[in-house]
């Protein structure tokens, strides 16, 4: 499971940052309203904390990349994949940070 | 000297002994041709589970309903040529077009990938057949046989109207009153019951039927595209599952899901709808896209240019496409920040998939590309869904999708991605891969009038709309007025549409002349590609299962075809006598069982008919009928499993090469425990999405909602499945541990379990309604009871599962040493207890009192 959770981590990162900023909105949205200070700093700290993850998900990969060929290769994929990962945090969570 | 890595203990040195140099008896190939024969005479050809046989069929009756939806097509085109035409009535175009929509999405685009599937991944994974052979011939037959009665409909005008997202209230009682749109809503359940079976085949096939040394990163990219989609459908398909169930609910029972007036909400079925529908287009995609992928390397001569990006943009693809259903949703009314996500969701989406254009160019250009049919129509593919790919990022900008939302540039751009990314790379296939199973190949001559028209034709029909769109036309008009500019660009989009209909009616014709199916005598590898389904295969698929070196194998090792033929790699011979494959790891493929394989049945093809039989009687409200025709279904389900949990009379068997494998297996390393696992996902999937439909009907209307039951009611309903959880951990631990005892105890304590499901259940109904809640009085009631529904069909699975085992006790089958039965039943068992705990804290503890 390990091999495949490092392989994977980088989407998985971004699944739950998505669903958590969609989710952040859409219950500020029910409270008082979808761009309320609140929403704005919730996404925010998502964002880092997801930014951080990748980044040690990268890491992680990239030091696998010394073992045997197959292993090797799913850190290779596991690391370009929170690298991808990376990018698309940020930019998804741009809509609420500039404002 | 060190070990060398293994993921399951397995030593791979003993891999490189093969080829073997000596000879095996001509009788072990008569021996296996005799195990995976077709039963003889005409029955056989509906019991036959052979992947060679219904993956044919699958691929064709998902052509037929290809071109049956185009003939709908050039109705629509024909009455659109020309402002005020009178070909076809309002409410008959208003059928047509829906039903054009519905049957290419539901009975063409899915099928036919997955028959796709079903149909290469065995030869191109050297396995002997999919895991469940039983179960994607369960699938076709439903989805055939159901998908007929479909489409029959509009013979009836009983077709539904309501577009082919069937939008409410449009589609609630008092807009759709008819049984039109209950024919959608029910006819696509026996789809999705047939897609997920599918989905199961394929996820356990790709993971698990490798042949020894194909680990992931040798894989090849149509067996990663598959798997993904697999995935996919069984993250995407529980939403429309769903959804599809409480619109049904919301027009049989009044139960008002989507009813503003009640608590309801339309928008609840958009979200349901779209996180199904907009992923169904990856679906669609991704499967065509490791098409090409495995083409355009053997038409340029060139091995794949980014193989490793490649998996990744398929993985990317797979997660990200789930972020952007609400895309399709600009235009009504969301908050301007989850607007702001989606954009920039479908913004980013558009990366992995520019990395596989790139990368089939990279490839074609590193090569020296032939232009053959199979090389034209994946160039063709190439432009168009360029071109759509194009007008895609256009349209996930909201200022410009709130200009020509609803307006033919829509139209224009979903044709361009879907028939460029699925329909050429789909007709690139066909003239690919018919050497593998025809006598003959298609013809060359003829297949390059087959493109040309249907390339230039679909140019034809829809960059015109393009214009049309940006000239205000809007989408599902049945006809328009004179002097608005519309005229020619609809003259010519029909001009088109007929010109890609003789192309379609050429390559029927090239079909007629060329295509003669075989399983032994196929007209071989033609176009020089390099992967294994190309090896000599017959019904058993290849004679030996070779051991994987690389990821052209057949251009690597130039005799490979010859030693695999002659038996030197393993599994030459039929070990026990049974129908059976080798069941490797997942990750490096490394052998680790022998798997049983069932052979041909009657009683999964009954089972499919009585399937699709029920869904349709419940359409036209027949619901004694159908709820018997349902019953007689699950009773042919009982039969069809029976054999399939039984042990050889060997324990342990030589494979070759001295390579010892067991013959049974259970727990983790199984496949049914795989299968069970993608299953219990889909049901969690169905209930996740209950619970976000409960949390969003809530926001919507919470002041109209009640109280729960009193906390006491919590405490017992819980004990109760807290209970059914426990006697589901104990008796497959009661059937190991306990000798003589164990089966007799196991039995009792799995239906004590399911018993305890069905207190629980009852309880928590009776708690509801003596709290005074009612299904059609609000939008709590009918969430409440849809969530209870939920439960109550895993609860009768379970009495039913709880049945079977009993049964199969009485018959001596559930013993120590075959616990897989009651060890995946019971994983059934848990998941039911798990999910209705948290039903049932969520649905009492919030808003709460």
């Amino acid at each position: 499971m390990w091999n495949w959770f490092l392989m994977l981590g980088g989407m998985l990162v971004w699944a739950l940052h998505f669903g958590g900023i969609y989710a952040t909105a859409s219950m500020f949205d029910v409270i008082s309203e979808a761009d309320a200070h609140g929403a704005l700093w919730t996404v925010a700290a998502l964002t880092a904390a997801c930014l951080v993850a990748n980044a040690a998900l990268f890491a992680v990969n990239l030091r696998g990349l010394k073992e045997d060929a197959v292993i090797a290769w799913m850190r290779s994929v596991g690391g370009i994949l929170a690298a991808l990962s990376f990018v698309s945090v940020a930019w998804q969570g741009l809509p609420a940070l500039i404002r | 000297m060190s070990e060398p890595p293994s993921e399951t203990g397995f030593d791979p040195r003993l891999l490189d002994k093969f080829p073997l140099d000596t000879s095996r008896p001509e009788a072990e190939e008569q021996e296996l041709k005799r195990v995976w024969a077709k039963p003889i005479g005409w029955v056989g050809w509906f019991q036959v589970v052979n992947n060679n046989y219904i993956g044919v069929y699958y691929v064709a009756a998902s052509f037929l309903f290809f071109c049956l939806a185009g003939v709908l097509a050039l109705l629509m085109r024909t009455q659109l040529a020309l402002p005020m035409q009178g070909v076809l009535p309002q409410e008959t175009y208003n059928q047509v077009f829906t039903m054009h929509g519905t049957v290419m999405m539901f009975l063409f685009a899915v099928p036919a990938v997955e028959a796709l599937g079903i149909l290469l991944l065995p030869q191109m994974l050297a396995a002997r057949d999919l895991p469940f052979p039983r179960l994607s011939a369960y699938a076709f037959w439903a989805y055939f046989v159901g998908g007929l009665c479909f489409f029959a409909s509009i013979f009836f005008g009983l077709s539904p109207s309501g577009g082919w997202f069937m939008y409410p209230p449009l589609t609630s009682k008092t807009f759709s009153p008819g049984i039109n749109a209950d024919f959608w809503l029910l006819g696509i359940g026996f789809i999705e019951i047939s897609a997920i079976a599918g989905a199961v085949e394929i996820v356990v096939g790709v993971l698990k039927h490798r042949p020894p040394g194909m680990s992931l990163d040798k894989m090849p990219i149509f067996a990663w595209a598959m798997l993904v989609f697999a995935i996919m459908i069984v993250a995407g398909f529980p939403a429309i599952i769903l959804g599809t169930l409480l619109l049904e609910l919301e027009r049989a029972l009044n139960w008002p899901f989507f009813d503003p007036t009640r608590g309801g909400d339309p928008l609840l079925w958009q979200h349901l709808f779209w996180f199904f529908g907009h992923p169904d287009v990856y679906i669609i995609f991704l499967p065509a896209a490791g098409l090409m992928s495995m083409i355009i390397p053997t038409v340029a001569k060139a091995p794949l240019v980014g193989h490793r990006l490649i998996v990744l943009a398929i993985i990317a693809t797979g997660f990200i496409s789930f972020g952007v259903w609400a895309h399709h949703m600009f235009a009504t009314g969301m908050p301007t920040l989850s607007i702001n996500f989606f954009s920039a969701a479908s913004m980013a989406v558009s990366v992995p998939a520019g990395l596989q254009v790139f990368a089939w160019i990279a490839t074609a250009m590193a090569g020296k590309y032939q232009f053959n049919t199979p090389g034209l129509f994946a160039l063709g593919a190439l432009i168009t869904f360029t071109m759509g790919g194009l007008t895609g990022v256009m349209v996930g900008l909201v200022p410009f999708d709130l200009q020509v939302h609803d307006t033919y540039f829509i139209v224009a751009h979903l044709h361009y991605v879907l028939i460029g990314g699925m329909v050429f790379p789909l007709f690139a296939a066909f003239y690919y891969w018919t050497p593998m199973m025809s006598k003959k190949a298609l013809s060359e001559r003829l297949g390059r009038w087959v493109f040309g028209l249907i390339f230039t034709g679909t140019h034809l029909t829809f960059l015109p709309m393009h214009l049309a769109g940006f000239m205000g036309m809007p989408r599902r008009v049945y006809t328009y007025l004179p002097d608005r500019g519309w005229e020619w660009p609809n003259l010519v989009s029909t001009a088109g549409a007929y010109m890609v209909a003789a192309g379609v009616v050429l390559l029927l014709i090239d079909f007629a002349r060329r295509f003669r199916f075989t399983v032994d005598e196929d007209a071989g590898n033609v176009y020089g590609a390099g992967t294994l389904e190309w090896l000599p295969t017959d019904l058993y698929s290849t004679r030996s299962i070779p051991v994987v070196r690389s990821r052209y194998p057949v251009w690597d090792a130039p005799n490979l075809a010859d030693d695999v033929q002659q038996g030197r790699y393993l599994l030459p011979n039929t070990a026990t006598g049974l129908r059976e494959t080798i069941i490797t790891s997942p990750i490096r493929a490394e052998p680790q069982y022998l798997q049983i394989m069932p052979g041909p049945s009657p009683w999964h093809v009954l089972a499919a008919v009585f399937t699709a039989a029920c869904f349709l009687l419940l359409t036209v409200q027949a619901y004694w009928p159908g709820l018997v025709f349902g019953v007689i279904a699950i009773a042919c389900i009982f039969p069809w499993v029976w054999n399939t949990d039984c042990r050889p009379n060997k324990d342990m068997v030589d494979v070759g090469g001295g390579i010892m494998l067991p013959t049974y297996m259970t727990g983790p390393r199984g496949h049914g425990w795989w299968a069970m696992m993608v299953l219990l996902t889909v049901a969690g999937m169905i209930f996740a999405m209950a619970l976000f439909s409960y949390i969003f009907l809530w926001s919507g209307a919470g002041e109209l909602w009640i109280p729960p039951p009193d906390r006491t009611w919590l405490f017992g309903i819980l004990t109760a499945f807290a209970l059914a959880l426990l006697l589901a951990v104990v008796a497959p631990i009661a059937l190991r541990r306990l000798g003589r005892a164990g089966p007799a105890l196991s039995v009792v304590l799995s239906s004590g379990s399911a018993a305890a499901l069905a207190g629980a259940l009852g309880a928590d109904v009776w708690s509801w309604l003596g709290a005074g809640l009612n299904p059609e009085a609000s939008s709590q009631g009918a969430i409440v009871f849809a969530l209870i529904c939920w439960q109550g069909v895993l609860t009768s699975t379970a009495l039913l599962m709880a049945f079977f085992i009993f049964l199969r006790a009485i018959a001596g089958h559930i013993t120590a040493r075959t616990p897989t039965t009651v060890d995946l039943l019971c994983l059934f068992f848990g998941y039911a207890a798990l999910q209705g705990a948290i039903a049932v804290a969520v649905t009492r503890l919030f808003p709460g009192a």
